[in-house]
């Protein structure tokens, strides 16, 4: 035997005659998948791994010796033949019946069922899954049935690949089954290699990989270029349409039959649907650019055989070569000439069938590469059934569903009604096909997945599964529960025991941590009982929402009717309301529950959904128990953080203490998530408020507060404006008797304070200090939104970001933020829209400087303009506050009847 | 089921993923499961110039326990709906 250092028998053809004679004479075939006719080659259904022959022992040639890594594309996995029986044993490996029938009715996970019932089978499916679109029908068909029809006569090669451990347990369906073959036909051995006179390659019948093929061809072309004429010879009588196919293309012998005994590696005639009209197309000249040109064969007389030797060797891959029958890749067929045509025209004629032939080599080749691929993805289709498949989607599954998807799955559900849900439809298409063919079809998805939850709840299951025939377990309880990596410990907050929550004294001083703390428990236990509370709203019963079940006294379960459903659903929303009320009005110690909640920037982005769920009655307690502790709020408290910051000098008892930036930053920032969400809903509650709920507020905030402080601060000027305007109104409808007296109270308070509460002019070093402290992006954000109100629409506000890291710009926002004045300019028009004459002669002149200096300042504006650099941060600050002044001092003036053009600066 | 439930938002947006060998893959997210498994679309790694073999990728699939980070976009997130998600979750109630 030639040397194996390929792996297989590389002797040529005309070398191997002793073992085509052999085989020739070989008694009968096993019909393999794809070859039907007893008497033909042999080898030719090897080529299907699941039914190779034992050519050993028809032959008594040894197996060749395989190297592993070559059968890495193979279908041997670990480089061993799948069955091994005892060589000789012709019996022994007898194919088995497929029991495909068994595996539906067992229970799941029980035996595995076979690969295809019967061989075609594989091939359909194969060619479905793989869309073989363009295959020509007629020929393709025609051959195929006559193929089936004789594959069906012979019983005897029923693939049994993959074994499963199961199916080797059991015994093999007997010699009976053997007996059904042709007499005297040999046995499948499968996954014995083919020997090595069977064919050239690794695979089970003898394929090639397309290396190898290259390089075999390589070595033939040399033969092929010496015997150019015979080849010649030999095409000129041949029809181009009836050459054997190539590789790939189903082999039809001269006289049109479907050459049986060509195959692909795996069974196909058409291994990637080579049509036969392809041959046609098989360039008659093989371009320089073939690397394999056709295989040399003997001579005449052997050419039937060869050819479907070599073409089935050849990898599907390999497509372009007319296998043997070809005219040698040199030769071009006789032009089609005229004896009239000039040599020019002949030579271009040439040329341009030479392109052709060229191009449609490289297109097929390209087509037979891509088949190839296929091929070799699919190999290890059909392992498992599409019940296996389901069966685990449906553990999967089962482990996912909810019997509650709003508190489990709680983000996606609430995000996707939120921005709309754009794919709740194809998640919806998707899921029911999976279960329905689980044999649960009907219903809708939601029930099944009810069904899912409910017999799960009724079971105790297991917390393992473990599937008989796969390797380890499935643990049931970790996706709800996950195993906690990190050991948070809790023994560092402050204990608070269950008796002494009455007790619990929450010390005063805003700024120490103990109150800090104090203040994110209470937020956050307000936060969980409005959680609660919003999902009961969103869950009210309805007449199609699911009843929840209860017992009768017989013992059995009822489900609830929609009157039962909805009064224990109030009984629950009242429970919930009630505790969060008393939540609410529980003082911690000293401390008012509303200021405490208040005073984190978490409380305060909470207050608005509190307020939101309250009932009327307590929406008005709670604005009143804000309005008494205005001055204990954090945003009022700190007020004077700005000023002092800014010019401590001015504060000499106070100097030493002279606040942080991040103390100031801290406090901007609080200030504004004061204005952007507690704000707003207490406007609207005010602007729809009664007189006698506007009175209340005013008195208790003139009791309990000290007005002046509460107007240093923008949150309480704020506040303050809100109500002076509100009665105003209402006294303007004369719905408010009662209020010039207070407003002479309050105007009395506050007589000779107004200067007080305007904010300082200017920061300075603030740029500095920006330099080395960061600015959060964010905080930045809001205070050019909060400034963008009183500067001029127009004016280019740069990205937050940039502005993060220069800090010059930071700078000047937060300059700007600082300085605005427009609340106090707001509440002065407030006052003196409800103020009488003298009052607002009063008011004008406390304020005289500021008015003049603001009116100064905007007639300034427009030089201020000219003269400003463009691009430079300071002088468009200042031109922003110039123009804002004006526009701040108006507000006072119009409220007066007044305008700042008559007034001479 | 809280990651997961984030996750199944993101579908659709560009992540990168870090994984804990230091590779970082950037793609589109087209499903997730359970055990966070993740499937891309579109794969590139951020530093190809390091891991040329991820340039013949198309889609990857990522098993959920070699992830160290996912860098999400921060428009895709809602943090208020986030932190109310977190407070709904089992063990915090």
């Amino acid at each position: 035997m030639a040397s194996s250092f390929f792996g297989f028998d590389s002797r040529l053809p005309r070398d191997r005659a002793p073992s085509l004679t052999a085989t020739t004479a070989a008694p009968g075939r096993i019909a393999s998948p794809n070859h039907s006719a007893p008497g033909t080659a042999p080898w030719a259904g090897a080529a299907d791994p699941r039914n190779v022959i034992s050519f050993h022992e028809l032959e008594g040639l040894p197996a060749a010796p395989v190297e592993d890594d070559r059968l890495a594309h193979h279908d041997m996995p670990f480089g061993l033949p799948l069955h091994r029986t005892a060589p000789g044993n012709l019996s022994g490996g007898a194919p088995r019946t497929p029991r495909r029938e068994d595996a539906p009715a067992m229970a799941p996970w029980g035996t595995p069922t076979r690969p295809p019932a019967f061989p075609g089978q594989q091939e359909h499916i194969l060619a479905d899954s793989m869309g073989q679109v363009s295959l020509e029908q007629d020929a393709f068909s025609k051959a195929l049935g006559r193929l089936e029809a004789a594959r069906r006569a012979s019983q005897s090669h029923l693939p049994h690949y993959p074994p499963s451990p199961l199916a080797s347990a059991s015994p093999a369906p007997t010699t009976s089954s053997p007996a059904a073959q042709q007499p005297g036909a040999p046995q499948f051995v499968p996954g014995r290699t083919p020997p090595p006179g069977m064919g050239p390659g690794p695979y089970p019948g003898g394929a090639m990989s397309l290396a190898e093929l290259e390089a075999q061809l390589m070595q033939q072309r040399q033969h092929q270029q010496q015997q150019p004429p015979p080849g010649a010879a030999r095409s000129s009588p041949l029809p181009h349409t009836s050459a054997p196919p190539m590789m790939g293309a189903p082999a039809i012998s001269p006289d049109g039959q479907l050459l049986p005994g060509l195959a692909g590696p795996d069974g196909s005639p058409f291994p990637m649907g080579m049509p036969p009209h392809m041959m046609g197309m098989m360039p008659p000249g093989m371009g320089m650019g073939m690397m394999m040109p056709p295989p040399h064969f003997p001579g005449a007389p052997h050419f039937a055989v060869p050819p479907p030797h070599m073409a089935r060797d050849m990898p599907p891959h390999f497509a372009g070569m007319p296998p043997g029958m070809g005219p040698p890749p040199m030769m071009f067929p006789p032009p089609d000439v005229h004896p009239s045509m000039s040599l020019d025209e002949v030579e271009r004629v040439m040329l341009e069938q030479q392109v052709q032939a060229r191009m449609q080599q490289q297109m097929a080749m390209k087509r037979a590469r891509r088949d190839a691929r296929m091929r070799e993805l699919s190999k290890y289709n059909g392992i498992m059934t599409q019940y296996e498949k389901d069966q685990i989607a449906r553990i999967q599954i089962s482990q996912l569903v909810t019997a509650d998807p709003m508190k489990e799955d709680f983000y996606y559900q609430v995000y996707s009604s939120l921005r709309g849900n754009p794919t709740t439809e194809a998640s919806a298409k998707r899921a029911p096909p999976l279960l329905q063919r689980g044999g649960r079809g009907g219903g809708s998805l939601q029930d099944q997945i009810q069904r899912i939850v409910q017999n799960a709840k009724k079971r105790p299951k297991a917390t393992q599964i473990s599937l008989e025939g796969a390797l380890g377990t499935i643990s049931r309880k970790t996706v709800k529960n996950p195993r906690q990596i990190l050991q948070v410990s809790a023994g560092t907050a402050n204990p608070t025991s269950a008796t002494s929550t009455n007790l619990r004294v929450v010390p005063t001083a805003p700024s120490s941590k103990a109150h800090r703390k104090a203040a994110l428990k209470a937020a956050e236990a307000l936060y969980q009982l409005v959680i609660d509370i919003e999902n009961l709203n969103r869950n009210q019963p309805t007449a199609e929402s699911k009843r929840s079940l209860v017992m009768t006294e017989d013992g059995d379960e009822r489900a609830m009717t929609l009157a039962e459903e909805l009064e224990s659903w109030e009984r629950e929303l009242t429970t919930a309301m009630d505790t969060l009320w008393g939540r609410l009005r529980q003082p911690d110690g000293d401390v008012d529950p509303v200021v405490l909640v208040l005073s984190c920037s978490k409380g305060k982005k909470l207050w608005p959904r509190l307020v939101r769920l309250l009932a009327p009655h307590h929406a008005t307690m709670l604005a009143l128990a804000l309005f008494s502790h205005a001055q204990l709020l954090d945003v009022v408290q700190h007020s004077s953080l700005p000023a002092l910051y800014a010019a401590p000098q001015l504060f000499p008892g106070l100097a030493s203490s002279r606040p942080s930036i991040d103390a100031l930053l801290e406090f901007m920032d609080a200030t504004e998530q004061f204005m952007h969400h507690v704000v707003p809903p207490l406007v609207h509650f005010i602007a729809d408020a009664p007189w006698n709920v506007v009175q209340s507020c005013l008195e208790v905030l003139l009791d309990r507060n000290d007005v002046v402080r509460l107007g240093a601060s923008r949150a309480g000027l704020v506040v303050l404006t809100m109500l002076v305007s509100r009665a105003e109104i209402l006294h303007q409808t004369q719905l408010a008797d009662a209020w010039p007296d207070m407003f002479q109270r309050l105007f009395a308070e506050l007589q000779g304070h107004y200067l007080a509460f305007f904010p300082l002019t200017n920061v300075p070093n603030l740029a500095d200090e920006l330099a080395r402290h960061a600015v959060p992006a964010a905080l930045l954000l809001q205070l050019q939104q909060a400034t963008a109100a009183s500067t001029r629409a127009g004016t280019p506000t740069p990205a937050p970001e940039a502005l993060a890291k220069d800090p010059a710009a930071a700078a000047a926002v937060i300059d700007l933020y600082l300085t605005d004045d427009v609340h106090v300019w707001q509440f002065l028009a407030a006052m003196a829209v409800a103020a009488g004459v003298d009052q607002q002669y009063a008011l004008v002149a406390e304020v005289r400087d500021r008015i003049v200096g603001n009116v100064a300042a905007g007639q300034a504006a427009a030089a201020a303009a000219a003269a400003a650099v463009p691009g430079d941060v300071a002088s468009a600050t200042l031109v922003e506050k110039a123009e804002r002044s004006l526009h701040n001092v108006n507000l006072f003036l119009h409220a007066l009847g007044l305008d700042a053009s008559q007034i001479q600066a | 089921m809280f990651f997961y439930s984030v996750f199944k938002t993101l579908v659709g947006k560009t992540v990168v993923v870090e994984l804990k060998n230091d590779l970082a893959i950037q793609g589109t997210l087209v499903s997730v499961d359970q055990y966070l498994n993740i499937k891309l679309d579109h794969v590139s790694a951020v530093d190809s110039a390091r891991y040329p073999h991820v340039a013949t990728l198309k889609n990857s699939f990522i098993r959920g326990s070699v992830v160290r980070y996912v860098h999400l976009p921060a428009s895709a997130i809602d943090t208020a709906l986030l932190q109310d998600a977190t407070r709904n979750e089992p063990g915090n109630r």
